[in-house]
C-alpha cells in the first residue's frame, strides 16, 4: 500500500475530529438556561451559583472559549471535571480503559463464536442448524441491549440463581478473578448482539463465496473440504466481515452506554451519562471527542486492513 | 414492614439542653455486638467529600459518618448535644454560649477545640465558600472562642432556633488546619471527628469507611467498617439487595417498596416526613390572581386517592400547609374535602362558567412530578378544569419554567424548623419564592416567631401563620411523602430519619448467627 493513501485517510480523520470538536462545543454552548443553574440544580443557593459562574468564566465570547479549550486539548490540558474535582484526563483515561476492556472482551468473544457459526450456517444452508442460527441472529439483532441486559440480570444474577454479581467493578490489579467475574454479564450482553450481526454477515459472504467459480475449481482439483473452506473460501469471506466489525465498533460505543449503566461498570459510557446529567461540560466535551476519535481511528485501521487484503481498494 | 410514628415533641427542651443521649429508648432485640462490615447500596453518586458544600443523598450518609456537628437532630427534630455538650441562650436569644466536649480528636489525631468551631463557622459565613448552611446561619454576626472549650455566638437579631440550625448537614465541624489550606482539598479528603474514618474513596463506584477507635461515644461504633456501593441502575440495586449482596438499601423507590417489603429476610422501613410535591399557582398571574380559582382547584383534588395512586399509600394527605406532623408546631389544618361540584360552582362564581383550560408543566425528574400532574388533571376534570399536562426534560424545566411559569409542579424536602419551611418558598423574601403571595402579615408572623423565645408564644405565632397559609393557599400541597429505606434483618439499629441528613450509624450493629 502506498503512503499517499494513508495520508489522505489520516487528514480526513483529523478533519472529522475538528468538526466534531466544534459541533460538541457549540452544542454545549447553546444548551438552554444558565449553566450554573443546570449544574447545581434547583436547590442550590445564590452563593453556590455565583461561585460556579465565576469558576466557569462563561462571560468570555464563545470563540475565545473554544480556541482556549482546543489549545488546551492539543496541549494535553483537558481541564478539570466540574463535579468530580479531578483532571478530565484522569477521569477519561481511567474510564476509557475500563470500557476498552469490555469492548475487547466482546470482540474476542464474538470472533471466537460468530465466525465458526457463520461458516457452519453457510455450509449447512437450508438445514435445521442454519434455521436455528438464523433465528438466533434475528433475535439478537431485534432485542435491544437494555432488554438483554435486564433479562440476563434477572436470570443469572437474581436472588434465585445468583451465579454472577448483578453489577459493580473490581479493579484487575486488586483481584483478577473478581475483575473477570464482574465482566461476564456485560460482555455477554454486548456479545449477543454483535454475534448476531457478524453471524449473518459471515453466512451471507460465505454463501456467495461457496457458490463462486474458484471454490468449484478448488473442489474439482480434488482438495479436501477442510482445505477448500479454510484456505480458499474463508479468507475471501472475511474481508467484508472486518468492515462490519469496524462499523460495529460504533455500535459497541453506543451499546456500552446502556450496558455500563445497567451493570454499574464505571467506564466511558457511564461517565458520559453522568456528565450529561450533571452538566459537567469539560467531561461531556472531552468524552464525546474521545468516542469520536475512537470511532474514526477504528475506521482508519479497518480501511488499512481492507486495503491490505484487497488491492482494488488502495487504488480506488 | 416496620412503621415508625413520629410524635410531635410536647415540650421543647428550651435553650438549656439536658445532656441526655438521643434515642436510647428505641427498642432493639438482643445485645449489640461489635464487629463486622456493613454494606450499603445507593443510587446517586458521592461526588464530593466537602462537608461544607455537599448536597447528594449518599453524600449526606458518608459525611454524617465522618463528621460531627455541634448539635444533631433527633428524630423529633430536637437538637441533641454532639460536639457541644450544652448551650445557653442569653440576651433574649441574641447571644449563645456553647460548651464543647473535651478530649475529642480529629481522625488525624489533632485535638478538637473552639478554634475549629470558629474557623468552620467563619468559613460557612464567607459567601465564596458557597455553603448551603450560610442561609440558615446568616444571623450570626460574630463567633468568638472564649477558651479552648467555650464558644460565644453573637447574633444580629434574636434567633431561638440557633441550636437547630447548627445541626445543619453542611455545618459539621472541620479542623482549623484543614480550612487554612485550599478549600478544594476538602473535596477528596475528609478528616472529621465522627464514628468512621475515610479509607477508600472512588466517586464513580465505591467508598469504604473504617471504625474511629477514638470516637467520643464510648463503645461506639459497633461496626468495624462500612462500604458504600453505587448502583446507578435501580433494577440492579434492588436485585443486589434482594440477593443479600448488600445489607442496607439507602433509598427505596416508591414503586419497589411493597415488593421489597414482602421479600424474606428484609425489613423495609417507612418514616413519615415533611417532603412534598406542590402545585405552584402564581398569584400575580391569571387565573390564579382570583382566590376562588385556587380554592376551587384545592377542592378538585382527591388527596387520599392521590396518596394511594401516586405514593402507593406511602404518605399522608396534606392541607396546603407546608408544616407536616413531624415539625414541632403543627396546628391542625383540615384537609380540604374532594368536592368537584362545589369547585365547579366556585369557578363559575369567579366568572369561569365554562371552566378553565390551562397547561400544567411538569419536569420529567423525578417521575413523581408528572404522576401528580396526570392525577390532578383527571381529578379536576369534573370540576371544570381542563388541564393539559406537559412533561418536559428537567434542564428545559429549570431554564424556562421553574420560578418563571405560573402553573407547574415543584418538589421539596422537609426542613428542620418551621422558620426554614416558611422562608424556603412562602415569605416575600423566601430563598426560592415562587408563589408571589407577598403577604405582609405572614412575613411579620414568621419574623416574630424567629425571635420569640417563649415556647407558647411561638406556637401561637406559627399557628397564625399556618392558618393564613391555608386561608390564602399560595400553592397546593396535596400530600407529604414518606422516607423509605430497607435493611436485611440481621442489621440492627438502622433507622431512617425524616430529614435523611443524619443516620446514627454508630448505633448500627450486625446480628449474624
Amino acid at each position: 500500500m502506498n503512503a499517499a493513501y494513508f495520508v489522505r485517510r489520516l487528514v480526513a480523520v483529523l478533519l472529522v475530529l475538528l468538526t466534531v470538536s466544534l459541533a460538541v462545543f457549540v452544542i454545549t454552548m447553546i444548551l438552554p438556561g444558565n449553566a450554573a443553574v443546570m449544574i447545581l440544580g434547583e436547590y442550590a443557593t445564590e452563593d453556590q451559583l455565583r461561585a460556579l459562574s465565576e469558576e466557569l468564566g462563561l462571560d468570555r465570547p464563545w470563540h475565545v472559549q473554544y480556541l482556549g479549550w482546543l489549545g488546551g486539548m492539543l496541549a494535553g490540558d483537558w481541564g478539570m471535571s466540574m463535579r468530580l474535582s479531578l483532571p478530565v484526563t484522569t477521569v477519561i483515561g481511567e474510564a476509557f480503559w475500563r470500557s476498552a476492556a469490555l469492548a475487547a472482551g466482546a470482540l474476542a468473544t464474538v470472533s471466537i463464536i460468530a465466525i465458526p457459526l457463520g461458516v457452519a450456517a453457510a455450509m449447512r444452508r437450508g438445514t435445521g442448524l442454519d434455521l436455528g442460527i438464523g433465528l438466533f441472529a434475528y433475535l439478537g439483532t431485534a432485542v435491544p441491549e437494555f432488554v438483554t441486559a435486564t433479562l440476563l440480570l434477572i436470570f443469572l444474577a437474581g436472588p434465585s440463581s445468583g451465579l454472577f454479581p448483578a453489577g459493580g467493578y473490581i479493579p484487575a490489579d486488586k483481584s483478577l478473578p473478581g475483575f473477570l467475574y464482574h465482566m461476564v454479564l456485560p460482555v455477554a450482553t454486548l456479545s449477543l448482539i454483535l454475534t448476531a450481526h457478524i453471524v449473518r454477515q459471515v453466512r451471507s459472504e460465505m454463501s456467495d463465496v461457496l457458490g463462486s467459480d474458484y471454490v468449484r475449481a478448488a473442489r474439482l482439483k480434488g482438495l479436501s473440504e477442510r482445505e477448500v473452506i479454510l484456505r480458499h473460501a474463508l479468507p475471501n469471506a472475511l474481508a467484508p466481515a472486518v468492515a462490519v466489525i469496524s462499523l460495529d465498533v460504533g455500535y459497541l460505543l453506543g451499546g456500552i452506554l446502556v450496558v455500563e449503566e445497567v451493570f454499574a461498570w464505571p467506564g466511558l459510557g457511564r461517565l458520559i451519562i453522568y456528565a450529561l446529567q450533571n452538566r459537567d461540560l469539560p467531561v461531556i466535551q472531552a468524552a464525546t471527542l474521545t468516542l469520536a476519535a475512537t470511532y474514526a481511528l477504528s475506521n482508519l485501521v479497518s480501511d488499512i486492513v481492507i486495503a491490505v487484503l484487497d488491492p482494488r481498494v488502495r487504488y480506488a | 414492614m416496620t412503621e415508625f410514628k413520629i410524635s410531635r415533641r410536647s415540650v421543647v427542651a428550651g435553650l438549656a439542653a439536658s445532656p441526655v443521649l438521643p434515642e436510647l429508648a428505641f427498642a432493639q432485640t438482643g445485645t449489640p455486638k461489635s464487629g463486622g462490615v456493613l454494606k450499603v447500596s445507593h443510587s446517586t453518586s458521592i461526588l464530593t467529600l466537602n462537608v461544607l458544600q455537599n448536597s447528594g443523598p449518599a453524600e449526606y450518609l458518608a459525611l454524617d459518618m465522618i463528621y460531627s456537628g455541634l448539635t444533631r437532630l433527633d428524630r423529633n427534630m430536637a437538637p441533641q448535644p454532639e460536639l457541644a455538650l450544652e448551650w445557653k441562650g442569653e440576651n433574649s436569644a441574641k447571644t449563645f454560649i456553647f460548651k464543647l466536649r473535651p478530649a475529642v480528636k480529629f481522625h488525624d489525631g489533632s485535638a478538637f477545640t473552639a478554634a475549629d468551631v470558629v474557623a468552620t463557622i467563619k468559613a460557612i459565613l464567607e459567601p465564596r465558600t458557597a455553603s448551603p448552611a450560610r442561609a440558615v446561619l446568616d444571623m450570626i454576626n460574630d463567633v468568638v472562642a472564649l477558651d479552648p472549650l467555650t464558644v460565644r455566638f453573637d447574633l444580629k437579631s434574636s434567633y431561638a432556633d440557633l441550636p437547630v440550625s447548627l445541626a445543619h448537614a453542611n455545618a459539621r465541624i472541620v479542623s482549623e488546619a484543614a480550612l487554612k489550606g485550599p478549600l478544594q482539598a476538602l473535596n477528596a479528603k475528609a478528616i472529621g471527628t465522627g464514628p468512621f474514618m475515610q479509607e477508600t474513596f472512588d466517586s464513580a463506584r465505591f467508598m469504604r469507611l473504617v471504625k474511629n477507635k477514638d470516637y467520643y461515644r464510648p463503645g461506639r461504633p459497633y461496626l468495624d467498617a462500612a462500604e458504600l456501593y453505587l448502583f446507578p441502575d435501580l433494577a440492579a440495586e434492588s436485585t443486589n439487595f434482594l440477593s443479600g449482596a448488600v445489607d442496607v438499601m439507602l433509598d427505596v423507590q416508591q414503586a419497589d417498596f411493597k415488593r421489597i417489603a414482602a421479600a424474606p429476610g428484609v425489613q423495609a422501613q417507612r418514616v413519615p416526613s415533611g417532603r412534598f410535591v406542590n402545585v405552584v399557582m402564581r398569584r400575580d398571574s391569571k387565573p390564579f390572581d382570583d382566590a376562588r380559582v385556587r380554592h376551587a382547584l384545592a377542592m378538585a383534588i382527591d388527596r387520599p386517592a392521590l396518596v394511594d395512586l401516586v405514593l402507593d399509600g406511602l404518605g399522608q394527605p396534606a392541607a396546603d400547609n407546608c408544616i407536616s406532623p413531624g415539625y414541632r408546631y403543627l396546628v391542625d389544618t383540615p384537609v380540604p374535602k374532594y368536592d368537584p361540584q362545589a369547585a365547579r360552582k366556585l369557578l363559575a362564581e369567579a366568572g369561569h362558567t365554562s371552566g378553565i383550560k390551562i397547561p400544567l408543566i411538569c419536569s420529567n425528574r423525578p417521575a413523581i412530578r408528572a404522576q401528580v400532574g396526570v392525577a390532578v388533571k383527571e381529578m379536576a376534570k369534573t370540576a371544570g378544569f381542563d388541564i393539559d399536562v406537559q412533561t418536559i426534560p428537567h434542564d428545559t424545566y429549570l431554564a424556562n419554567v421553574w420560578r418563571k411559569g405560573n402553573f407547574y409542579i415543584g418538589y421539596w424536602g422537609m426542613q428542620p424548623t418551621e422558620d426554614a419551611a416558611f422562608t424556603l418558598l412562602f415569605t416575600t423574601n423566601a430563598a426560592f419564592a415562587d408563589t408571589a403571595w407577598n403577604n405582609k402579615e405572614f412575613d411579620d408572623l414568621v419574623a416574630k416567631g424567629r425571635e420569640t423565645v417563649d415556647d407558647a408564644e411561638r406556637k401561637r405565632l406559627y399557628a397564625q401563620a399556618q392558618m393564613l397559609m391555608v386561608r390564602d393557599r399560595p400553592s397546593i400541597i396535596p400530600f407529604f411523602q414518606d422516607v423509605l429505606t430497607a435493611n436485611r434483618t440481621h442489621v440492627k439499629g438502622w433507622r431512617a430519619h425524616p430529614l435523611s441528613r443524619t443516620f446514627y450509624t454508630e448505633d448500627v450493629w450486625l446480628d449474624r448467627a
